[in-house]
């Protein structure tokens, strides 16, 4: 596969996976700039790649966690609130008020996750298969069912936790 | 049959148990209510958390948030593909018979220079220079001891030792 026809084929589902991880659209344009990058680096001097799918949301998931673990990102909720950030980006759903408060109250909740089952939980509504997370990932295929099923056990928890405040 | 944990239904729930699991588990919760309203509370927390994550999802994806890199020139493409020799070639740019004999004569310099270094310490220690002293004196006694000898068998008088080798034994 080519770079074009990975950039065609993969932007958006790479850059729907960085932002539901990262949340804010400037962290993301980098993150999803660099992914692809990586990419055209990487097809211009190695053979080409077996699976271009695996291996972006590999690249994308490193670069997310890492910077996920680095700017600790509790901080980053209050950046994604403001009503700065939701003017820059209104769109006619977003002026729901119900769905605002959800998707703050999910992302609330997403933000107490370590990084690594917050992209688990990603990679699983993205329809990623157990082998493929734990290939994406680096972990074993064994563990991936344990770590989804804590991951979602915990989200649910803050989730609840969150709508009785 | 024991009951199912949650792990086995979850994997269950997300189809990746074998076929053959996936029969025993069937067969199981058809026999098993408790293992039933595991499974429904399993379906209802995945459905809760995935419905919830669909609504972290960008409302717009920018199509091109950045143009495409433009294709390298062939140039730059063959560059990475040269062998070392030729790189080295290139990166000299003087003659390699040339080079050759500069590297040679700086090496002869070099171990020329060493050797005289070498001599002039060898000269200058006081330990050889006792020994070189030694060994030409006792070269010269036993060459004065052969001619004393030949001397005496054709009818000469015997040859006297030097002063200088008389002194040179001690209180001889």
């Amino acid at each position: 596969m080519t770079f074009e026809d990975a950039y065609e084929s993969y932007f958006k589902c790479i850059y729907t996976y960085v932002y539901s991880m990262v949340g804010t659209r400037d962290e993301t344009d980098d993150m999803v700039q660099d992914t692809f990058v990586k990419l055209y680096n990487h097809l211009s001097s190695h053979s080409p790649l077996e699976n271009t799918r695996t291996w972006l949301y590999r690249v994308a998931s490193n670069t997310c966690i890492n910077y996920l673990r680095r700017q600790k990102i509790f901080q980053k909720i209050l950046v994604l609130n403001t009503p700065e950030e939701q003017h820059k980006h209104r769109n006619p759903i977003e002026e729901n008020h119900i769905k605002e408060q959800e998707q703050k109250l999910v992302r609330e909740a997403l933000e107490k996750l370590p990084a690594r089952e917050r992209a688990i939980l990603m990679l699983y509504r993205d329809k990623f298969s157990y082998s493929d997370i734990a290939a994406i990932l680096n972990i074993k295929a064994t563990s991936v069912g344990k770590i989804l099923s804590r991951a979602r056990e915990k989200l649910a928890g803050e989730i609840r936790k969150g709508g009785q405040k | 049959m024991k009951c199912l944990g949650k792990e086995i239904l979850t994997h269950y729930y997300d189809r990746e148990l074998t076929q053959k699991d996936i029969d025993r588990v069937d067969a199981h919760l058809k026999k098993c209510p408790a293992c039933s309203q595991m499974l429904q509370d399993i379906q209802k927390e995945i459905t809760l958390t995935d419905t919830k994550l669909l609504l972290l999802k960008p409302h717009n994806i920018p199509d091109t948030p950045f143009t495409p890199i433009p294709a390298r020139s062939a140039k730059a493409k063959t560059r990475p593909g040269k062998s070392w020799p030729e790189l080295a070639k290139s990166a000299i740019r003087v003659p390699i018979p040339a080079f050759a004999l500069l590297v040679l004569l700086v090496c002869l310099m070099a171990v020329g220079l060493f050797m005289q270094e070498r001599k002039i310490s060898r000269l200058q220690s006081p330990i050889l220079a006792a020994k070189r002293q030694t060994t030409l004196y006792l070269i010269s006694e036993n060459r004065i001891q052969s001619l004393s000898l030949d001397a005496e068998l054709e009818g000469f008088e015997p040859i006297k030792k030097p002063k200088i080798f008389v002194q040179k034994g001690g209180n001889k």
